[in-house]
């Protein structure tokens, strides 16, 4: 007959153990957090498994330990890969891999320009068209303090002081006039480093 | 006395016939196969590139865990051009009766130049390059249907033999069979076979398994561009005779593929053109994700050159695009 206290004290203390699992488990889970992966591939729609789970690119992946995780892709026509990323707490972090063709001849090349050419950047659709110049403007590509940049030059006459309003007027039109040349080629202006000789004249 | 000698004697025997093995096996496991380089040093060969990384302040890092073999068989070129008397008859198959412009560059390379009727011939006698244009070749009604890709290798393969250039290791890449539209010098490569005035065929050559590449590797070695009906838009030809006769030579292990190796000898080869390289300038860094042994001819060496293809990501600017570099595979010991 085992007696009534030692029953009590075994139950309080198996609660006990069961709580501090408990407050352990909620405590870590607390501590280590959680983050997130955003992995992309060029070429996007490939295979991508990370943790046994199955994903396709783009694949936003939630509820990952922080930590080191073996990503492994994989796509028809392209070498498998695998690479070791480090997910941190509280944090979506991007992963772009490169897919390389398993065949290798000189159309592979090919292809990988025209892929290229289908995410150009901003800089890169617009310097196809330069340098570019009418009677009223300059447009050319240059790098400053190796920044790449697009200098626009305004050819506003000032030739007597009493001109001084016209030839304001005349510098806010060429502006005008080169910020439009530019988007009509589908390019956004508000992403490009412009270089404006003489200085911008939409700022006062 | 006798016994005890002769067990010391024994002992001594096995532990030199030990310490023979263990050299020999070290031998053999270090062996390169240098004394079958038979063409002695190999010379250099000379690739151009928009962007040289060797005078920019570019990091490069190797991120691969390629295998790599410990040799390959180096093939010596036959002859690169072919003669005047066969050039005579590649013209005058393509329709052209007249006598051919010659003209002699700075770098002894000549070129023997036709034109007739909006038609263009060139063929390099150093080289053995033959390029063909015949913009003013009719363009077919898109209603009319192309040939099928069938009869279009087999026509292709034809104009090869008529020319006498049946060359053994050319395949046609029927994988990857393209279609343009425009006219003249403008055609773009387009999706839709329905609106395309053209058809590009390209052959490729693949020497003991290896691809061959030219100095432009989007370039293969055999394109033609042909109308709907068939005909000649342009031909690109860059082939050259090399013996079966072959030499093995020792190649650069992965861990001689160094970033300071990169940097100093290699050759960024695509993208090639300046419209998707922007400013060369503006690369930070490449990191080579992928190796691959090739064989590159440059136009000019005696031999076809065996070169490993480093593909990797460059970082220029704020973006990413996809670089490949040549980087010879030949150990600097073998080069000149």
């Amino acid at each position: 007959m085992i007696p009534r206290d030692i029953v009590k004290i075994v139950v309080f203390g198996l609660g006990i153990v069961f709580l501090l699992i408990v407050v352990y488990l909620v405590f870590t889970k607390f501590v280590q957090g959680e983050g997130g992966l955003l992995v992309e591939t060029n070429p996007s729609g490939a295979r991508v498994v990370i943790d046994d789970k199955d994903y396709k690119t783009p694949a936003t992946i939630g509820q990952l330990t922080p930590g080191q995780h073996k990503i492994t892709t994989m796509k028809e026509g392209f070498k498998e890969r695998t690479d070791i990323v480090e997910v941190k707490k509280d944090t979506t972090t991007k992963v772009k891999l490169w897919l390389y063709s398993s065949e290798l001849s000189p159309s592979i090349f090919k292809s990988s320009i025209a892929e290229e050419q289908k995410t150009l950047t901003d800089f890169e659709k617009l310097i196809q068209y330069l340098p570019y110049s009418n009677l009223h403007l300059n447009i050319e590509y240059l790098v400053v303090a190796k920044e790449p940049s697009i200098k626009i030059t305004l050819y506003a006459r000032l030739n007597r002081a009493d001109q001084i309003e016209s030839y304001k007027q005349q510098l806010t039109d060429y502006g005008q006039e080169a910020l439009d040349w530019i988007k009509s080629k589908g390019v956004n202006t508000e992403k490009l480093n412009i270089i404006w000789a003489p200085k911008n004249p939409f700022k006062s | 006395m006798i016994n005890k000698l002769n067990s010391k004697n024994t002992i001594i025997l096995v532990v030199l016939v030990v310490i023979l093995l263990l050299l020999g096996w070290v031998f053999l496991i270090n062996y390169q196969p240098d004394s079958k380089a038979k063409y002695g040093k190999l010379d250099r060969y000379n690739l151009s590139s928009l962007v040289n990384i060797r005078y920019l302040p570019v990091s490069v890092s190797i991120k691969t865990k390629t295998v790599l073999p410990k040799a390959i068989s180096v093939y010596k070129i036959d002859q690169r051009y072919f003669g005047r008397a066969k050039a005579q008859e590649i013209a005058q198959r393509l329709g052209f009766q007249n006598e051919p412009t010659i003209l002699k560059a700075k770098d002894t390379k000549t070129n023997l130049n036709w034109s007739q009727a909006g038609k263009a011939l060139n063929i390099n006698e150093t080289t053995g390059q033959i390029s063909y244009s015949n913009p003013s070749a009719p363009i077919s009604d898109t209603s009319q249907n192309f040939l099928s890709e069938a009869e279009l290798i087999t026509r292709t393969e034809q104009v090869l033999k008529d020319f006498g250039f049946g060359f053994r290791d050319l395949t046609v890449d029927a994988k990857n069979i393209k279609y343009f539209t425009g006219s003249g010098e403008d055609v773009f490569e387009t999706e839709d076979k329905s609106k395309a005035n053209f058809v590009e065929l390209n052959f490729n050559l693949r020497i003991a398994e290896k691809e061959l590449f030219l100095e432009q590797p989007s370039r293969s070695p055999v394109q033609f561009l042909l109308t709907r009906a068939g005909e000649i838009f342009q031909f690109y030809y860059s082939i050259v005779e090399y013996t079966s006769d072959n030499a093995v030579y020792p190649v650069n292990t992965l861990e001689q593929i160094t970033p300071r190796f990169v940097k100093k000898y290699g050759v960024v080869v695509s993208p090639s053109t300046a419209e998707t390289l922007l400013d060369s300038k503006l690369i930070k860094s490449i990191v080579v994700e992928d190796i691959e042994l090739v064989y590159v001819d440059d136009g000019v060496s005696k031999y076809l050159m065996p070169t490993y293809l480093l593909r990797g990501v460059a970082t220029l600017g704020q973006d990413e695009i996809l670089v490949a570099l040549y980087v010879p595979a030949i150990t600097e010991r073998w080069l000149k």
